[in-house]
């Protein structure tokens, strides 16, 4: 079942590129936020999430630090990927065999013509609650996060693309000119 | 989407409630981080929710005129009468958070009553220079700030407002 379909996902997808649409419900069951973007990873554990809209959001891991750009906002952050990847919901794409180490993966069985699973994160303070991740037919179709105080965000992935190759850039960050850089 | 600073008056509901969403770069030490933030002020009380660009909660706010509570994604809950002092335990800035309604709609403390709302672009409060760097038009045709920057020696907070929404929620 779902299981299998994670199992087979993680060993046969080395690299995939998606586009991705995310809705944020509140607990009190509104709607906080539409996005929508594009993602990419390549194992192991490097990634790239653009979000197109409503905002320009580029958040890139290349393997040794996780960098953010805000546009609007000209801010890049950088932190060293580390323990920021391990419990994280990108991590699931993207681990490198680490994923029991950090989550307790459990079938979470069918609903809505899919495949569930459960990955509950082994860190008390991985800063959320659990990850569902569904599959059709084996394929990878959604996610969703549910945080520590009831809200949840809805991952809803389309043109999924396996094994793409990608040309070294993808996975890097360059600071555009007179952007402000903090971090390590 | 933001235009230029415009000196169109400010015309805000006299009910003095609103709420914004927008994203917030948070600093603390050598770090920093790009939260998305929603914000309301209703009846003296204001609300402020901090997550992840991908909808983790990371914490939640409330400040009233006795003091304010942060409860915290690892499962802390903080308490202070003072706000700026609940603000470095919680970002590491100490920022006077009760100032905030008012930064965000370009009211300084030190304005007489009485004087015309003009826009300003800048000015000086509690300690800190505030800097508007665009406006955008909220509901109604008020011209409401969208990019602002509040900065006090090496610390400053960005806040980029993408909605407003004016009166009582």
């Amino acid at each position: 079942a779902a299981l299998d379909d994670l199992h087979a996902f993680l060993d046969s997808a080395k690299s995939a590129r998606a586009s991705f649409s995310q809705t944020v419900i509140s607990r009190n069951g509104k709607v906080t936020q539409r996005a929508s973007g594009s993602f990419s990873f390549q194992k192991p554990g490097r990634f790239r999430f653009v979000y197109q809209q409503p905002y320009a959001q580029i958040i890139v891991g290349d393997g040794q630090k996780l960098w953010t750009y805000d546009k609007e906002l000209n801010q890049v952050t950088v932190k060293a990927v580390g323990k920021a990847l391990g419990a994280t919901p990108a991590a699931l794409l993207t681990g490198d065999g680490q994923l029991e180490r950090n989550f307790t993966l459990r079938d979470g069985g069918e609903a809505q013509g899919l495949a569930w699973v459960d990955a509950t994160p082994k860190q008390q303070e991985a800063g959320f609650e659990k990850v569902r991740i569904a599959f059709h037919g084996g394929a990878l179709v959604g996610m969703e996060v549910h945080d520590n105080f009831g809200q949840t965000t809805f991952l809803k992935f389309s043109s999924f693309e396996r094994n793409v190759h990608f040309d070294a850039g993808e996975f890097r960050f360059t600071p555009p000119k007179g952007a402000d850089v903090v971090g390590e | 989407c933001a235009s230029l600073p415009t000196p169109a008056p400010l015309t805000l509901h006299d009910s003095g409630d609103f709420a914004l969403t927008g994203r917030i770069v948070v600093r603390q030490g050598g770090k920093a981080e790009v939260l998305r933030i929603s914000w309301s002020h209703a009846g003296g009380e204001d609300r402020a929710h901090l997550e992840t660009a991908l909808g983790q909660t990371i914490a939640e706010i409330a400040l009233n005129p006795r003091g304010g509570t942060a409860d915290l994604a690892d499962g802390r809950h903080i308490a202070e009468d003072d706000d700026a002092e609940l603000a470095r335990r919680l970002i590491g800035i100490p920022l006077p958070l009760r100032r905030f309604a008012d930064w965000v709609r370009a009211r300084p403390a030190s304005r007489e009553a009485g004087t015309t709302d003009q826009p300003l672009s800048s000015f000086e409060d509690s300690g800190w220079h505030l800097a508007y760097q665009a406006w955008g038009e909220a509901p109604g045709g008020a011209q409401l700030p969208a990019l602002i920057e509040a900065r006090q020696d090496s610390l400053s907070v960005r806040l980029r407002i993408e909605k407003w929404s004016l009166g009582a929620p």
